[in-house]
């Protein structure tokens, strides 16, 4: 009983360090910590615009009588769009669609992914088979495709976005987490654990998923961005969120046709997703750097 | 006389006449040789019977020819291959062909293949509707034919202006495989070559008895689906023609000398409508169909949805027709469509409607909902592929969930057509599902009055009853059509049917 | 390694069958059928059954897809239901537009990256390096089909210089691969560069170096033919993204390739024609892992020696 609470006791300690040495890697990097900062404003906007604006009243108005007034007219800072809608609201009321997308897409293909991952990995034999030759279905069909075809099946919507966007990236997860398992399944500590009658989910959770923590957690971020721009690709392509929603693939799309006149239209959504997208990608590499020694060991 | 100077004598003739041929050559007008015309949809198939999509009917326009067409000039129906028809009885019609036509095969026109035509049609579903009401194909000779019907139509010379219907070649099916086939026609162009996703292209036909040659020797329809991208390659002398230019180009097109714009007013009605058999949906109280009727502001939505460049509706009945009057309709009253929708207790409430993705039914989707967030109601719209809002709104209105959906209706040129399939109970895209006996005798009496002014006061009646009473949907406008030109291009005519001529496009370059 | 390739080739089909399942279970999924888009306005029940059964849209789910397995067994994908062509010829027909835009937009990112990969390893923290690896985040955050919009907006709208879309002569290729060889460029220059710091660091190097061998030399004869091995392996499997994003651009700029053929398919509902294009950009996905497989084994004699085993 005395072993076990040390053992845990232990195991705390490490998972502390284990943490501070990451955090201690990743602020030497600054294009890490401006990925950082940059999130955390995004995620800081994407709440505050929810609630100083109203849906109904700033997102679904139109105002016909002030369309296409230029950025910089007293008001509209970015301009009104072809409704007469201030694209400046839209574009900050937006980004709570990419991040909500970019988010739970990864959650859902992080927990499948890794899941079906671990269990390939820790088991081999005929279920890793099943379950890399079904990655090799998902991963054959070019993921954008994927994608137009799961969301012409299912209708437009922010949920089924999600889950199309999210299943696109579940083999790549369960290819990382059983890449992770693969050095571990024969240790010695682990046949012993599994000698000694600990249940399988058991081993799985607690010895050998720390073990893929970290390739699990770049791709994490690095999905989160790829799947913010999978997201704004579906809308751009009228497959998305449905309008009037300000999605900013939306938003592009629906500028597209008066991007002669009104460029604006087309620039600004286009640099909201460039810039998250950015952060996330300088998260991952910022982490994937702070991760390294771990990973090498 | 030696060889030698017998040649020199022969060229310097063949020279002089040169010359000569040259210089009367230089007095009539000379023609771009290509005219190049940019499509905003897919092309995809030349088989006319195998398709209803206005972007290949209008290739087919140039290719193959009708019985009877409408002339864009009258806008009356008048023969095309036929010369002359007699309605001997409702049901009994003599048509007569004309003579000495030439497919692009060689052959010339009987009534076999008239015959073949209508035989092949039967068997494909997107034709047979047209011949079904045949009874009996009767040849006279080899110019003439009669039909006798199950029942009597006395419009059925429209039926043989369907597109699809177009006069096939009996020996070309014959004598080559069915894909080659199908490309024989007799009209003034030739089908060249087809390129999936990117052009197809008609040679003139010189040989034809029926039509002068044309001017042009070759057509180019490009297929560009991007507005924006269509202008561009008309400002820089890409393409001669462009369809369907973007609304914020208009001003473009009209102010640049190289350029012109064409408009044409459109016939498409454009509609928000009602599904009357929701029982949970409070639509099928006509009071709350009145009350949105006075609350949409269409000219609003005009603006949102076509820039500006639209027809306001009044009428159910489009503009241009037969037999329309131009009624007053439901005016824009948003104080009486609140007060209506306070006494019905519409506040907060919430209505589903369903679009297609088209561009400009999303704007009309969408404007409407900002509309009605005035009057504290809220609209969840849905936007559905076309295909899927057409099965939708067409199966069962019970159970499809639909409360209110936005629409169009491209009627042709006849009255009845206009009412009948979305108005009538057993019309076949009744999308409201309105089941009105009173509007249905209505309709069944005015398609059969034979005298003109008692029909019109019918048809006013429809107009004034389905408009402000019933009210199955709320008219909103019928947009204007247009083209973009390269200036001097003539013979690119808008047709509101949609399916435009190009037979005649040319250029004079000098 | 005959073997080898062979097994990887028979390891395709089930793999293929798979896919053809998932995509005809998501089309037949969707909402409306392509029936309500050709049948005329005024058509009745009875026509549209009949259309149904031309199109051999007719019978239950499992029924229909067996039929079309059957004869995707025997290699027939079919007829494209809104062409009414045999869906390979279409699909051949279309696939050379994909392909050039798809080595030019590889031209592209070579071009621009593998250059610049090395000024940046090769000036390891200097400006030359932030500047690239700027470059290469950017390119890499950016979505193509904007960048598409800013090519047209810039270079097409503004300076005229070259189309806005179709296809045609060399200047209508010029934007279309720019904007799909952008993103390709920037992963490209980053793996270019973190192999090249890595091939760098290698003693064989350093011991070459104090041969007295130029600096130059060394970059060229010795550090980049090492470095390309991950470079290659990396480009191949990026590949699937390159082919993904032509989805994007080919959509923009009205590129007559498979990408724009295949969404136009699944909008509107042209089953057989959807099924068929997922499946031959699988076949051409799977083909080209193996090719840079094969490639790459070449390039390393001991993973050759792996498959002869």
């Amino acid at each position: 009983m005395s072993r076990k609470t040390k053992a845990g006791e232990f195991k705390a300690y490490k998972k502390r360090s284990f943490a501070q040495e990451v955090w201690r890697n990743y602020k030497k990097s600054p294009s890490a910590m401006l990925g950082l900062i940059l999130i955390v404003l995004i995620i800081i906007v994407a709440i505050t615009a929810q609630i100083v604006y109203d849906y109904n009243t700033d997102i679904v108005q139109q105002n016909i009588k002030q369309r296409f007034l230029s950025p910089g007219t007293p008001g509209h800072l970015l301009g009104t769009d072809n409704y007469g809608r201030d694209v400046l609201t839209r574009i900050l009321y937006g980004a709570k669609y990419s991040l909500a997308v970019g988010l739970v897409a990864v959650a859902i293909s992080c927990l499948l992914g890794s899941t079906l991952g671990l269990i390939a990995g820790y088991y081999g034999g005929v279920v890793e088979n099943i379950i890399l030759r079904f990655c090799e279905v998902f991963m054959g069909i070019p993921s954008v495709l994927l994608g137009v075809a799961i969301m012409s099946a299912f209708g437009q919507s922010l949920a089924v976005l999600m889950l199309a966007v999210g299943l696109v990236y579940v083999p790549m997860f369960a290819r990382t987490a059983r890449a992770a398992v693969l050095p571990v399944r024969e240790e010695e500590y682990i046949e012993a654990a599994r000698v000694s009658g600990v249940s399988d989910f058991k081993i799985i959770f607690q010895h050998v998923l720390p073990n893929a923590l970290s390739p699990i957690i770049v791709q994490v971020t690095m999905g989160v961005a790829n799947g913010i721009l999978s997201a704004s690709f579906l809308s751009f392509l009228g497959l998305g969120v449905p309008v009037p929603a300000p999605e900013w693939g939306a938003m592009l799309s629906s500028g597209r046709e008066y991007i002669r006149d009104y460029g604006y239209l087309t620039t600004y959504p286009g640099i909201a997703i460039m810039i998250t997208v950015l952060a996330f990608n300088l998260m991952g590499d910022g982490l994937r750097d702070a991760l390294d020694p771990k990973l090498k060991q | 006389m030696n060889a030698k100077r017998f040649l020199a004598l022969l060229l310097a003739l063949v020279m002089v006449s040169a010359c000569i041929v040259e210089a009367a050559a230089d007095d009539a007008p000379k023609y771009k040789e290509e005219i190049i015309i940019a499509m905003a949809d897919e092309f995809t198939t030349i088989d006319p019977m195998q398709t209803t999509a206005e972007t290949n009917q209008i290739v087919q326009d140039c290719t193959h020819d009708l019985l009877t067409d409408t002339n864009l000039a009258t806008m009356q129906n008048e023969g095309e291959l036929v010369d002359s028809w007699e309605m001997v009885a409702p049901d009994d019609w003599i048509f007569k062909l004309k003579e000495n036509v030439t497919f692009h095969d060689g052959t010339i026109l009987n009534v076999d293949d008239v015959e073949f035509t209508f035989q092949r049609a039967a068997t494909i579903s997107t034709t047979a509707n047209y011949v079904k009401p045949i009874k009996e194909f009767k040849k006279i000779d080899d110019l003439t034919f009669e039909v006798i019907l199950e029942q009597g139509n006395v419009d059925f010379n429209y039926n043989m202006a369907a597109n699809s219907l177009a006069i096939l070649s009996k020996e070309a099916f014959e004598t080559m495989p069915e894909e080659e086939a199908v490309k024989i026609g007799t009209g003034p162009w030739k089908f060249e070559e087809f390129k999936s996703g990117d052009y197809v292209s008609l040679v003139r036909f010189e040989e034809s008895t029926l039509y002068p040659v044309p001017n042009t020797k070759r057509l180019v329809f490009r297929m560009i689906p991007e507005a924006s991208a269509r202008m561009i390659a008309l400002e820089n002398g890409e393409v001669d023609i462009i369809m369907s230019p973007s609304a914020t180009d208009y001003a473009r097109l009209e102010e640049n000398p190289d350029l012109q714009l064409l408009t044409e007013d459109g016939r498409t009605q454009h509609f928000v409508g009602f599904n009357l058999e929701n029982e949970n949906f409070i639509g099928q109280d006509p009071k709350f169909r009145l009350a949105m009727s006075k609350a949409i502001d269409k000219e609003e939505m005009i603006i949102a949805a076509w820039d500006g460049y639209a027809r306001l509706s009044t009428s159910m009945m489009c503009r241009d027709m037969g037999f329309y009057a131009d009624i007053d309709g439901v005016a824009y009253d948003p104080e009486g469509a609140q007060a209506l929708f306070d006494e019905l207790g519409c506040d907060g409430m919430t209505i589903k409607l369903v679009t297609s993705d088209a561009s400009h039914r999303v704007k009309m989707a969408e404007n409407f909902q900002a509309q009605m967030a005035r009057y504290n109601i809220n609209v969840v719209p849905e936007y559905m592929q076309n295909s899927a809002l057409t099965e939708l709104n067409t199966g069962d209105g019970k159970t499809s969930g639909v409360e209110m959906y936005i629409a169009s209706w491209t009627p042709g040129k006849n009255a009845d057509y206009m009412f009948r399939n979305p108005i009538h109970s057993e019309g076949g895209r009744n999308y409201s599902h309105l089941k009105d006996a009173e509007i249905d005798a209505l309709i069944d009496a005015a398609a059969l009055e034979t005298d003109t002014e008692k029909r019109a006061e019918m048809y006013l009646e429809l107009q004034e009853k389905l408009t402000c009473e019933v009210i199955p949907w709320i008219p909103i406008a019928q947009n204007t059509l247009t083209f973009g030109a390269a200036a001097g291009v003539t013979g690119a005519l808008i047709h509101p049917g949609l399916v435009h001529q190009f037979k005649y496009a040319e250029k004079i370059i000098g | 390694m005959y073997r080898y390739i062979l097994k990887r080739i028979l390891m395709m089909i089930p793999v293929l069958i798979a896919v053809s399942f998932v995509v005809y279970f998501l089309m037949d999924l969707a909402p409306g059928d392509i029936i309500s888009s050709m049948a005329p306005q005024d058509a009745t029940e009875a026509e549209i059954e009949m259309m149904r059964e031309e199109l051999g849209l007719n019978g239950p789910l499992i029924q229909r897809y067996f039929r079309y397995l059957g004869n995707l067994l025997k290699g027939d994908m079919g007829m494209s239901l809104s062409l009414k062509r045999p869906v390979a010829e279409v699909f051949f027909e279309r696939f050379p537009a994909t392909l050039q835009l798809a080595l030019a937009a590889t031209v592209v990112a070579v071009v621009i990256a593998i250059p610049l990969g090395i000024a940046a390893a090769t000036h390891h923290r200097s400006f030359l390096d932030g500047f690239s690896m700027v470059t290469a985040m950017l390119g890499v955050s950016m979505p193509g089909f904007w960048l598409a919009l800013l090519l047209i907006m810039w270079f097409s709208l503004g300076l005229k210089w070259f189309p806005s879309g179709g296809s045609g002569d060399f200047k209508h290729l010029v934007l279309p691969s720019l904007a799909l060889g952008a993103g390709q460029a920037g992963t490209l220059t980053r793996i270019t560069r973190s192999s090249m710091l890595d091939v760098i660091r290698q003693d064989y190097l350093r011991t070459a170096r104090a041969k007295g061998v130029s600096e130059k030399q060394v970059i060229r004869k010795h550090a980049l033919k090492n470095a390309l091995i991950p470079i290659i392996t990396v480009f191949g499997s990026t590949f699937g993204n390159l082919l993904g994003g032509a989805v994007a651009i080919e959509t923009v700029f009205s590129w007559p390739g498979i990408g724009r053929l295949t969404v136009s398919a699944v909008n509107t509902r042209d089953i057989t024609l959807a099924t068929g294009c997922i499946i031959m950009f699988t076949v051409i996905l799977t083909v080209t892992m193996l090719l840079v497989d094969i490639a790459y084994a070449f390039v390393d004699p001991r993973i050759k020696a792996q498959y002869t085993k």
